[in-house]
């Protein structure tokens, strides 16, 4: 079949899981065997996801890339597409491109210790880093692995399963809150919001990499908190999440400045994005 | 007055306003990019009046920015109203989308737009003082409205349905659906205009026949018994739509079915919005 | 070199009978637009230039991508492309427009090629015409361009009175052409600075382009763009008559069994074209949005490719509704440059 950099692979849903009442989670295999065992790619990069008659929708692939046999993504049901994708059951096919965009740098940060910060549906642009280097073959070219994610409330939590895996663990640390308001009589993580956890929890910035991704609210507040502790701005890294339609720099639409998220992000450090126009 | 003593009030004026803070803006019109033109301008300092400027290149009706949030923002909004722009407003206080209480109407007897020819608008208008102003620049006139207002619509009428087809085929066919014919348009202020809504896709974005007809005739439609004939969006067309066709026909039936005109006055009821007992229901059964 | 006005129709009608499409400026409904001919008798001469440019035979303003059936759980689609693209000569376009075409490469092959774009380019011949007159709105003077300049031509055409062109060849398609119908070209030559100069001098420079990105660099929040900008209605008119406004859309549309993926042409300047699904808008004001276009062709793209994205056509100048020109943004730019006056992030709002 002909095809151009537009045309989509077909990719078969085989599990869905609900993380909240608004966020899905769908595992996609290729429908093709032969690109599936070929599929890889950088965790941080993003795909367009599509229902055929509604269009396409961009996410970040949120498995990490020694998973195999089938990849991840994880939505929000806000709009035409993906209020489509939620209509979809196992075994409906939709259309991905991908992968696209620049990942976050792993193998720079080897040798360091790594500080996730996530709030909300914002855990899964990490999670794929985090799975990543909680591999055998990868976990011990890191030092310290922690893990601070918050929401706003316990059932807005995201992978809950996996959070408590994460819990029991040694070789890495996990600092759970919601915001105050959210919790349950059982709840057994912190109140408060994802900033002031963090400032308690006084991570250590020496030789460390923090990646924090989560709404711009919480973004925003969690930024000097980073700096008090002695986090420098060009080892903080977050991912953008511009508009976008081509994901290939054509269409025009995701630029933040001269800086086109599709192509040079979604990935982008703290330095280089104050240095952008607030236009994301 | 000539255009120059009225450019000279409506500085004076727009002076006033600005600093005795009865007004946060003034919505007027500046010199344009060529002696034939003029562009919206929005005066929040008195030291900048001497920008505003009146003349026969007035062109855009001014109360399209009205309802807009941005300028809004500055305050209670004055703003410089020739006829038929006026109309719009009364349109916009119909429908609740303004209040009296947010605008100062600085209304402008205007001897039409044009040089050397009047706009086709200008030789049928009644309007040529506004209907509804705090104050008045300019001594009324008196020109009578030409004959043969919907002249060019009755040739449309007199057509066969077959050519009426193809007439506007070839006229949407032109249609590179800018929206130009929706942003100037004062009375189209919906938050979120139909096209621009995707669940479910009414309406095709793709300017192929059935999404231009899709369109081009919704637009219409939504102007039903509203459109002011301010002309504004067949003149923003880049096309040459001949869009105030279609908008002069809805005019025309409004005014036989119901006998009546936008944009005369505010405390009437547009007879699309409302209802009676006894009104004709076939053509939905 | 040389070419009769009656000779160059002769061309053209034997280039149309030999298989290929002829695209030249006709009167379509009223307006001058590029359109396929049937004869040279249709093609008009006496023009600044067309309503829209030819962007549009590259970039239709939409066309589908892909097409898909749809059966419960299955899927089939097919990718929409045409193979075998009719040869195509486009006569008569305007040296700010051939200009356009080479910046857009830029974009159309950065990185990931668009097919859609790169095949119908490599079909299509250029046969441009250099520009005699101009109107107010013309300024490619002002941005390295001129009326009789070559670039993204592959044959440029001077009328130098009596019916004669000069024949310059600009590529080696040109080349070709040429080669291929010698018989129809004549030794002699004009000069063409003498025949331009009128034209030039009328175009002067309208602006210190070098002054432009610069000052865009450093005043990203200036009050200016408030102050100048906000009266922008949003519309699409500035770059969908623009030839080198390239943003697109991509949507599906059909039925619950099946459709096409479409690509379409989309503005910066509409209010939806960064909207979020959620409501959160990036650029959110009308005068962020305007900045975007000026941003985009002044400082954006030339940081990233080494254009400009402009070759000032004027036509989003000669078209906008509200008067908001690009060349009045640009001279007071200019000005503002001069004068040093720039507003910090701090200052903002």
């Amino acid at each position: 079949m002909t095809r151009t950099l537009y045309t989509p692979e077909l990719c078969e849903i085989i599990e869905i899981r609900d993380e909240t009442p608004d966020t899905r989670t769908f595992r996609l295999r290729f429908v093709d065997e032969e690109k599936q065992k070929n599929f890889t790619f950088t965790p941080g990069q993003f795909g367009l996801y599509s229902v055929f008659g509604e269009g396409e929708s961009t996410f970040c692939i949120a498995s990490p890339p020694t998973w195999k046999e089938y990849f991840e993504c994880c939505f929000r049901v806000v709009g035409r597409v993906t209020k489509a994708l939620r209509l979809l059951d196992v075994g409906s096919v939709i259309g991905f491109r991908g992968p696209y965009g620049i990942g976050f740098p792993l193998e720079s940060w080897e040798g360091k210790n790594l500080l996730f910060i996530a709030g909300g549906i914002g855990l899964p642009p990490l999670r794929t880093v985090i799975w990543t280097i909680l591999d055998p073959g990868y976990r011990q070219k890191y030092g310290e692995v922690t893990v601070v994610y918050g929401a706003r409330s316990v059932s807005d939590l995201v992978y809950k399963p996996e959070l408590k895996q994460w819990e029991e663990r040694s070789d890495m640390k996990l600092i759970k809150t919601v915001d105050p308001g959210g919790e349950t009589p059982d709840w057994d993580g912190k109140i408060g919001f994802v900033p002031t956890v963090l400032e308690e929890a006084k991570p250590s910035s020496n030789n460390t990499i923090a990646l924090i991704c989560g709404p711009p609210i919480m973004i925003k507040f969690t930024l000097p908190v980073l700096s008090s502790l002695g986090f420098e701005l060009k080892n903080v890294y977050t991912t953008l999440e511009n508009r976008m339609k081509c994901g290939l720099g054509k269409c025009g639409r995701c630029n933040v400045g001269d800086f086109y998220v599709c192509k040079e992000g979604p990935v982008i450090t703290a330095e280089r994005l104050k240095s952008l126009p607030p236009e994301y | 007055m000539n255009y120059k003593e009225i450019t000279e009030k409506i500085r004076e004026r727009a002076r006033e306003l600005l600093a005795t803070k009865k007004v946060g803006v003034i919505i007027g019109w500046a010199q344009g990019s060529t002696p034939q033109k003029t562009h919206p301008v929005f005066i929040t300092n008195p030291d900048d009046v001497e920008q505003l400027v009146w003349n026969k290149f007035c062109y855009n009706n001014l109360s399209e920015y009205l309802n807009r949030q941005e300028i809004r923002a500055y305050g209670r909004m004055g703003i410089i109203s020739k006829g038929c722009d006026n109309k719009a407003i009364v349109g916009l206080l119909q429908e609740f989308q303004i209040e009296e209480k947010d605008i100062y109407i600085i209304g402008v007897v205007c001897e039409g737009m044009g040089e050397p020819e009047p706009l086709d608008k200008c030789r049928f208008c009644d309007v040529h003082t506004p209907v509804l102003y705090d104050e008045l620049i300019g001594e009324q006139v008196d020109i009578q409205p030409e004959e043969g207002h919907f002249a060019d619509v009755e040739k449309i009428e007199q057509m066969s349905r077959e050519e009426r087809w193809e007439f506007w085929q070839k006229e949407f066919e032109k249609c590179i659906r800018c929206y130009a014919c929706r942003q100037v348009c004062p009375l189209c202020h919906c938050r979120r205009c139909i096209v621009d809504k995707n669940q479910p896709q009414w309406i095709d974005l793709s300017s192929h026949p059935r999404g231009n007809f899709a369109w081009n005739f919704i637009r219409a439609f939504h102007l039903a018994g509203r459109c002011i004939e301010c002309g504004e969006c067949e003149r923003a067309c880049p096309m040459n739509i001949p869009l105030m066709l279609i908008n002069k026909k809805l005019i025309k039936d409004v005014q036989e079915l119901y006998e009546y005109r936008a944009g005369y006055d505010p405390k009437a009821v547009p007879p699309i919005s409302t209802w009676r007992e006894a009104d004709d229901e076939s053509f939905i059964i | 070199m040389i070419i009769q006005k009656d000779k160059l129709f002769a061309l053209l009608e034997k280039l149309k009978s030999g298989g290929k499409r002829i695209i030249a400026p006709t009167k379509r409904e009223n307006i001058l637009l590029f359109s396929e001919i049937g004869s040279t008798d249709e093609i008009i001469q006496d023009y600044i230039n067309t309503r829209l440019s030819l962007k549009g035979f590259f970039l239709p303003r939409s066309e589908p991508i892909l097409e898909f059936r749809i059966h419960q759980k299955n899927v089939e689609y097919t990718t929409v492309l045409e193979e075998n693209i009719k040869p195509t000569v486009v006569f008569g376009v305007r040296p700010c427009d051939a200009g356009s075409l080479p910046i857009m490469d830029k974009v159309y092959t950065w990185d990931y090629i668009d097919e859609y774009w790169v095949k119908r380019r490599e079909s299509t011949i250029i046969i441009a015409v250099s520009c005699l007159d101009c109107d107010e709105a013309c300024f490619c003077t002002s941005l390295g361009l001129d009326p009789g300049s070559t670039k993204g031509s592959d044959i440029l055409l001077t009328p130098v009175g009596n019916d004669t062109f000069l024949v310059e060849i600009a590529s080696d398609k040109g080349k070709k052409l040429v080669e291929d119908n010698a018989e129809l070209f004549a030794e002699g030559d004009a000069d063409k600075d003498s025949i331009l100069a009128p034209v030039r001098q009328k175009l002067g420079k309208k602006f210190d382009l070098s002054s432009i990105q610069p000052w865009l660099q450093e005043n990203f929040f200036h009050k200016f763009w408030e102050q100048n900008t906000l009266y922008c209605i949003g519309c699409g008119v500035c770059t969908f008559v623009c030839p080198t406004c390239h943003c697109f859309d991509i949507v599906d549309e059909g039925t619950v069994s099946g459709g096409k993926r479409m690509k379409l042409w989309d503005a910066c300047q509409f209010r939806t074209f960064t909207i979020h699904a959620s409501g959160h808008n990036p650029r959110a004001r009308q005068d962020e949005r305007h900045r975007q276009r000026i941003e985009h062709k002044f400082n954006y793209y030339p940081k990233k490719f080494g254009d400009t994205l402009c070759v000032g056509c004027g036509r989003c100048v000669r078209y906008c509704p509200v008067d908001l020109s690009i060349l009045r943004i640009l001279t007071m730019i200019s000005q503002l440059s001069q004068t040093g006056s720039q507003t910090s992030r701090a200052e903002e709002k």
